[in-house]
C-alpha cells in the first residue's frame, strides 16, 4: 500500500520532513491507540498570531460546526468532538478505511494576553480558524520624579542603567 | 483498484507549487450500485477541486488554501500546508461517464457505479434442415 506519492519534479529531501511527518502520523493513528490504550484520533493544529490577534488553525474535515464542543477552561482552549462513519454502512463493506474516526480532542494553554471575552471561531472547507484577540498591551507606567539639585555645579543624571539602580538601593 | 503514479497531466505548474503534497486519506466502501470513495481535503475550496479520469485513471488535485490573514506569523506548527494529490486506476467494472462527486465540509464523495451487466441474451439458432 502506498501512504504518500512520489513526485519525480520535486527534489527528494524537501519530502522527506513531509514523509517522516506522514509517517508518524499514520504510525500515530494506527499503532499508538494500542500503545497509548486509546482509540482517540491524534489532531495537529498550528497557532498564529497579528499584531491584534492569534488563530488557532486545525484541519477538521467531514465535522458540522453544530458537531465541536469549545470552551474556555481554566488558563486552556478545550475543543472537542466526535467524528463517526455513517452506522448504515457495514464495516464489511469497507475496501479502505484511511480517515480518522473517533472521539477527539485537543486542549491548548491559552497564549499570554488573549481575549477570551471576544474569543470567535468559524469553520470552512474542514478547517477550525479560532480568533483570539490579543488585550492592549499594558501601558508601562511612568512615574515623573523631580530632580532637586543639592549643590551647586553642573550635575549629570543617568535616568536607566545599573548605576542608577545601585543609587536607588544605597539610599 | 489500485493506485499508481501518473503523469502531471493535473496539478500545480511548476514554480507556482504549494511546498507540500499531501496523499489524502480517504475510506472506500462497497454499494449495490457500485464504490463509494470519500476523501479528506481540508482547506479545498469547491472550485479548487480538480477530478479527471483519462484511460482509466482517476486523478483528484485540491488546491488548499487556509483562510489566514496574510501579515500572520506561525508560533507553533504541527503542520505545514500543502495541497492533496492521489490518483488511482479503475477496474473496467466502473462505469466511467456516471461517476458523480459531492464536496462538503473538506470531504469529497465521489460515486463510482458499476457498469450495468449485459442482459442475457438469447441466440437463436436457425434450422437449415429445409434447405437440404
Amino acid at each position: 500500500m502506498n501512504f504518500w506519492m512520489w513526485r519525480p519534479d520535486s527534489h527528494p529531501l524537501s519530502n522527506l520532513e513531509q514523509q517522516m511527518n506522514q509517517l508518524f502520523n499514520m504510525t500515530m493513528n494506527l499503532v499508538g491507540r494500542q500503545l497509548f490504550q486509546t482509540d482517540q484520533p491524534f489532531l495537529q493544529s498550528n497557532l498564529y498570531e497579528t499584531a491584534q490577534d492569534y488563530f488557532f488553525l486545525m484541519p477538521l474535515p467531514g465535522v458540522d460546526a453544530n458537531q465541536i464542543e469549545l470552551q474556555i477552561a481554566g488558563n486552556h482552549l478545550m475543543i472537542k468532538g466526535d467524528r463517526r462513519r455513517p452506522d448504515h454502512i457495514a464495516d464489511e463493506a469497507y475496501r479502505r478505511q484511511e480517515r480518522w474516526m473517533g472521539r477527539w480532542q485537543r486542549s491548548i494553554p491559552l497564549p499570554p494576553r488573549a481575549d477570551v471575552a471576544h474569543i470567535s471561531a468559524s469553520l470552512e472547507n474542514g478547517i477550525l480558524l479560532i480568533r483570539l484577540p490579543k488585550q492592549p498591551e499594558p501601558q508601562p507606567h511612568v512615574l515623573p520624579i523631580k530632580v532637586r539639585q543639592t549643590h551647586a555645579g553642573p550635575t549629570t543624571i543617568t535616568a536607566e542603567g545599573p548605576a542608577f539602580d545601585e543609587r536607588n538601593g544605597a539610599s | 483498484m489500485s493506485e499508481s503514479v501518473s503523469p502531471e497531466t493535473l496539478g500545480p505548474v511548476k514554480g507556482d507549487a504549494a511546498p507540500f503534497v499531501y496523499s489524502p486519506a480517504l475510506d472506500i466502501h462497497e454499494t449495490a450500485e457500485g464504490l463509494v470513495l470519500e476523501a479528506d481535503l481540508p482547506g479545498v475550496a469547491a472550485d479548487q477541486l480538480q477530478i479527471q479520469v483519462q484511460n482509466n485513471v482517476l486523478q483528484i488535485y485540491g488546491k488548499v488554501q487556509w483562510p489566514l490573514p496574510d501579515d500572520c506569523r506561525a508560533l507553533h506548527a504541527e503542520i505545514q500546508p500543502g495541497d492533496f494529490y492521489r490518483s488511482f486506476i479503475l477496474s473496467d467494472e466502473v462505469n466511467t461517464e456516471k461517476i458523480e462527486a459531492d464536496f462538503k465540509n473538506g470531504v469529497l464523495t465521489l460515486f463510482l457505479p458499476r457498469v450495468e451487466k449485459s442482459k442475457p441474451r438469447k441466440i437463436e439458432i436457425r434450422t437449415q434442415g429445409q434447405d437440404r
